[in-house]
């Protein structure tokens, strides 16, 4: 039922990082030298293609947006639940890069 | 709270902790799946206000919900309705104390009903005032709280002056938007063997409209005077046989042994050649929904002499010595018979009787003392279908008219007839049966045994007879579930939840 929010958030960088990266010509494999990851949780250093860096920070629980409230009831009725979606939420990462979470209103 | 609820997915939220409870184990046996310790309070009551009440509360328009493995292996069954159970109304494992009123905006409200049973004036009534409060909004902030008073509004009825009688007044019934209910005025008796309630008025109570706007008016649907009198019908042809003045045998015929004109006869005997002599009464004893139509319910008692007999007078001699014999011969049969009736329909009903036939003569003579001799055959059909035939059990003499004897009327008067209670038993707001004591041969100790007989709910029936046992230990506890129509039977208190 649940998704783990880190899950989401590396899928989001992934796709960063693979729309910032153009495919590179494939190299002599002598020519190859050690080279350092871009992956995530890179102690705070930036991946050399500009990707995201962990941590992310929220700026600030105001600066949320939300969408209309919604009623979510108990099977039988009787009860309602007032949910009002998130619709952004803004972070920092650990360069000081804004990014900004976006999510759909639930059906 | 909000945020997280964005990504996780609710897919069911609510109570699906559903079953039959069992007072005795404390345990709720669900639908399918394993049987769990009852959650909150267990369904409440006592005699006069029964745990096993049980009402279906619906929203309209909610979509069916089914269970899943996981549900199944943890015995929890969600359901599309809520269930007010016992004789508060527990809902979600709180006693709520009255109705969940569904508003037609779709809104739910918690109704707490204010009742006056008052006399003043000579006039009897019952007031009204219900608070409605906003129920079951969950948010954050706390949704506001909404309350209303509706204006009171009374019914009289007839119930005599109830000052001081103890009066009390509980929910007999509630639809299923919770916007009719049906209440109760009425004394405790807890008499024994068999404890009844005096139901002195049945009303129910109607909200309409929408809370801060809502209305209430009430209805009285009826009061002891409706349906409590008595009603005895003598209907009798008796004969005298007797010596005139020359000795001589005569008969005369009329409707009342001791009517003017019976003057006293020189050794006359009378008998009753037909009789057809009732006595009945309707007590109201409570009142339920059938398909969201409010039903009064009552309890119809009837004793009913019938038989056919007659006399002859032979051998007499002329005076001054004088030997007769009068004969008497009849077929007669008492029946005892109770009805529970649904606005005026019987849906279950119990009798037994007793049937007597025989014959008996006396012979009298001037030289000495009258010479009686009596056969007869006495059968006691009970009502749950044995019978027994004892010979000669029959009281044939009556008593003195002027002087002379008058014999027996009809009816086996040898029996256990004034022994023999039968009464209405409220199980629940649905369910209704007879109780009796049970009937008894002649000469057997009195015991207050009590037979609980077959139970009628809105929707279903259970025909189980009950062997004899004293009220406390009895099976006097029963639920109906409003929408399968299971009726749960037990000793100990049972409610579907």
């Amino acid at each position: 039922m649940s998704k783990d929010l880190t899950e989401a958030l590396r899928r989001l960088t992934e796709e960063a990082n693979a729309a910032a990266k153009p495919v590179e010509p494939m190299k002599n494999r002598a020519a190859a030298v050690a080279a350092k990851s871009a992956a995530l949780n890179n102690n705070g250093k930036p991946g050399s293609s500009g990707g995201i860096a962990s941590p992310l920070t929220e700026v600030a629980y105001a600066a949320r947006t939300w969408h209309n409230e919604k009623i979510i009831l108990s099977t039988d009725g009787l009860f309602s639940l007032k949910i009002k979606p998130v619709k952004t939420i803004d972070f920092e990462d650990a360069n000081a890069a804004a990014v900004r979470l976006e999510f759909k209103s639930p059906p | 709270m909000s945020d997280v609820i964005s990504i996780d997915e609710v897919v069911k939220f609510g109570h699906p902790w559903h079953g039959l409870y069992s007072n005795a184990t404390g345990n709720v046996t669900p639908p399918a799946g394993p049987a769990f310790a009852i959650p909150g309070v267990p369904p409440n009551g006592d005699l006069f206000n029964p745990p096993g009440f049980c009402v279906k509360l619906a929203k309209p328009g909610l979509p069916a919900v089914s269970n899943d493995a996981a549900d199944i292996a943890a015995g929890r069954t969600w359901l599309n309705y809520a269930l007010l159970s016992g004789g508060y109304q527990r809902l979600y494992g709180r006693d709520m104390g009255g109705p969940i009123y569904i508003a037609g905006d779709g809104s739910a409200w918690h109704v707490d009903i204010n009742r006056n049973p008052t006399s003043a004036g000579g006039v009897t009534r019952l007031e009204i005032i219900l608070n409605l409060t906003n129920f079951g909004e969950i948010s954050d902030p706390a949704a506001a709280v909404v309350t209303q008073s509706t204006a009171m509004v009374n019914a009289p009825f007839t119930g005599g002056d109830i000052t001081g009688y103890g009066v009390l007044s509980i929910v007999e019934d509630i639809n299923e938007n919770g916007s009719k209910f049906l209440i109760s005025v009425f004394v405790p008796l807890p008499a024994t063997p068999i404890p009844s309630r005096r139901v002195l008025g049945l009303f129910e109570v109607t909200i309409a409209g929408i809370p801060p706007a809502a209305t209430a008016s009430i209805t009285k649907l009826a009061d002891i005077i409706d349906s409590a009198g008595q009603t005895t019908s003598m209907n009798q042809v008796w004969k005298i046989a007797y010596l005139d003045n020359n000795s001589a045998p005569q008969y005369l015929v009329q409707a009342n042994p001791a009517a003017p004109g019976w003057v006293a006869r020189n050794n006359w005997r009378s008998w009753p050649v037909s009789q057809n002599d009732y006595n009945e009464q309707t007590d109201l004893i409570g009142a339920r929904y059938m398909a969201g139509v409010a039903q009064v319910m009552t309890l119809y008692r009837k004793e009913h002499f019938t038989g056919t007999g007659d006399i002859a007078i032979s051998g007499v001699v002329t005076s001054p010595v004088f030997d007769c014999l009068f004969t008497f011969t009849k077929s007669s049969t008492y029946t005892v018979s109770a009805e529970l009736r649904a606005a005026g329909v019987a849906i279950f009903s119990q009798s037994y009787s007793v049937t007597a036939s025989g014959t008996a003569s006396v012979n009298l003579s001037a030289a000495g003392s009258p010479v009686s001799t009596y056969s007869s055959s006495t059968i006691f059909n009970f009502g749950s279908g044995g019978s027994t035939t004892i010979p000669n059990i029959e009281d044939w003499v009556y008593g003195q008219i002027g002087g002379a004897a008058s014999f027996a009327h009809l009816g086996p008067n040898g029996g256990p007839n004034p022994y023999t209670i039968f009464g209405g038993w409220r199980y629940s707001n649905t369910v209704y049966g007879l109780i009796n004591r049970e009937p008894l041969l002649p000469d057997t100790p009195l015991t207050d045994n009590v037979i609980f007989r077959g139970v009628v709910g809105a929707l279903g029936s259970d025909s189980t007879i009950y062997a004899p046992t004293p009220f406390s230990s009895g099976a006097k506890y029963a639920s109906e579930h409003p929408v399968t129509g299971a009726i749960a039977r037990d000793t100990t208190p049972v409610c579907w939840i």
